[in-house]
């Protein structure tokens, strides 16, 4: 039951994340194309979410914009996901100097409140999308390379493990054969779960004018534009909020029946 | 020595204490001045109470602790262990035919992996496991089925010496006994020689030849197992027989 609600959000995320590669072929409009004589108009037939100040349709540019909105926090997420797996593996596999050495490190990057230090780094690399997903990985690593580390901590000194010693196998076959599968599912998950956090650090980067930059299409950014419009053109930040809002309501759920699906042990309950 | 197995001979372990708030943790002696052997198709019980060090023997025998001082020495080609917690001694993520497969999977000695798999399952019929088990996982097996599949990566790669480390106490009663069986039947059938780590004393006279009785870290008795069982000539074996109840 638990698996099959977690293959149907799978597949609607998959169907998603094709439409958001898709979609800017749908646009009504040219997203870039401004027309001042068609500026903060209210949705209509021929802008049906209404247009911004510079007179550029609002759904074409929520379209566009989703692909580097949701795109950008997969690529951080990717990012992070394999270099704080790549460590914690190394931390907490290796152990001695090496471990004390990386785990100091992870605790420096935890002191600071964690988006404040995303946005000092933003800020000292100059705003830009590549700079903004610099400063999202550095925030984000530490939670998995700590997460890894106490995986393999637990699995290694499991009785299986010591079995497979005794059978001989050597400390790079226990780490392929037991220990990589053995952590895979919930560090998978962690990462699933965190893709919408990262969606809305990206946006709030965006925001901050500290992301992607105009005139390019991003859900942040047409945010923080639409703000200053809100009394006059309120549609400016309700449709990109929204389309933020569906996206990471979609992201939690699918991840939260994806944990459901994976806790359960083969057997259900009457 | 060529009858002997095995030799252990003054063996020590000293657990290093942990460090905290920079004062010098406790070193913890585990195991002190330990020296027992085994002949070929020999059962040694190794008995005694709790924390007497039984199971840091065994491991500093397998392989898996190193020993602080002494030295071991193992004539035969290959030891195996099998271990207290029969569920645990599986990986969960993998079938059972997979975790049977580790015992040859890393000394592949030029087999294929269709040849160890074949041998894996000639193993499960050894042991009693029906092969219907074969493609599940570890953790849909019960303790007993798991520990017949534990003994079967054990006796894959045909060792001459298994240690068994309380094999029975996760278990219930009429599986302890079918288990114990099984043990009997593969040393009349392979010859295997077993260091037979157990505080089940009934079981261990049952079972073993010779039994050496542990407490603090050393061996306080050793002898033929009727002789050391009947008439303990050391305070602490009286005592430990004494707390037994009587049937």
């Amino acid at each position: 039951m638990k698996k099959k609600k977690a293959l149907i959000m799978l597949s609607i995320l998959f169907i998603f994340l094709i439409l958001t590669v898709v979609g800017r072929r749908f646009a009504p409009h040219d997203p870039y194309q401004s027309s001042l004589m068609d500026a903060n108009r209210a949705p209509c037939a021929e802008y049906p979410l209404g247009t911004d100040n510079l007179g550029r349709c609002v759904l074409s540019r929520i379209l566009e914009g989703a692909t580097v909105s949701v795109y950008s926090a997969l690529g951080v997420v990717a990012v992070v996901f394999s270099v704080g797996t790549l460590i914690g593996i190394v931390a907490g596999y290796g152990g001695g100097w090496l471990d004390q050495l990386l785990m100091k490190i992870t605790v420096v990057f935890q002191a600071f409140p964690s988006f404040i230090l995303a946005v000092a780094i933003a800020g000292m690399l100059g705003p830009g999308l590549k700079n903004a997903m610099l400063s999202l990985v550095v925030m984000y690593w530490t939670t998995y390379a700590r997460l890894a580390r106490s995986l393999v901590l637990q699995l290694k000194n499991e009785t299986y493990i010591q079995a497979a010693r005794i059978c001989g196998a050597k400390k790079r076959q226990i780490l392929f054969r037991h220990i990589l599968p053995g952590i895979l599912s919930p560090m998978l998950l962690t990462a699933v779960l965190d893709i919408s956090n990262v969606i809305l650090s990206m946006a709030g980067l965006s925001f901050l004018g500290l992301g992607v930059q105009a005139p390019m299409a991003e859900w942040g950014l047409m945010i923080s534009n639409g703000k200053a419009f809100l009394q006059t053109a309120p549609w400016l930040i309700l449709f990109p909020s929204l389309a933020l809002f569906l996206t990471v309501i979609l992201f939690n759920v699918t991840g939260d029946s994806l944990r459901d699906a994976l806790n359960e042990r083969g057997e259900t309950d009457v | 020595m060529p009858e002997y197995i095995l030799t252990a001979e003054h063996l020590k372990k000293v657990f290093r204490g942990r460090e905290k708030y920079g004062k010098k943790g406790k070193d913890i002696c585990a195991v002190e001045d330990v020296s027992f052997c085994l002949r070929k198709g020999e059962s040694l019980g190794l008995i005694g109470e709790s924390g007497s060090g039984k199971s840091t023997v065994a491991y500093m025998t397998a392989g898996l602790l190193k020993p602080t001082e002494g030295t071991i020495h193992f004539y035969g080609n290959y030891m195996q262990m099998v271990f207290q917690d029969p569920i645990k001694s599986l990986n969960p993520h993998r079938t059972v035919v997979d975790n049977i497969c580790e015992g040859l999977i890393y000394r592949k000695n030029g087999k294929s992996m269709a040849e160890i798999r074949k041998l894996a399952l000639e193993a499960m019929d050894l042991v009693h496991l029906d092969r219907s088990y074969a493609g599940r996982k570890g953790r849909e097996l019960s303790g007993g089925e798991c520990q017949r599949a534990t003994i079967a990566r054990a006796i894959l790669i045909k060792p001459e010496l298994l240690i068994c480390d309380e094999v029975t106490s996760a278990l219930d009663v009429s599986v302890q006994a079918q288990i114990m069986e099984l043990l009997s039947e593969l040393k009349r059938q392979m010859g295997l020689s077993y260091l037979f780590i157990s505080h089940d004393i009934a079981l261990v006279s049952h079972f073993c030849d010779r039994v050496a009785v542990m407490y603090r870290g050393r061996i306080v008795e050793e002898g033929a197992t009727g002789q050391v069982l009947e008439h303990p000539q050391q305070e602490y074996t009286k005592q430990l027989l004494q707390a037994v109840l009587t049937f």
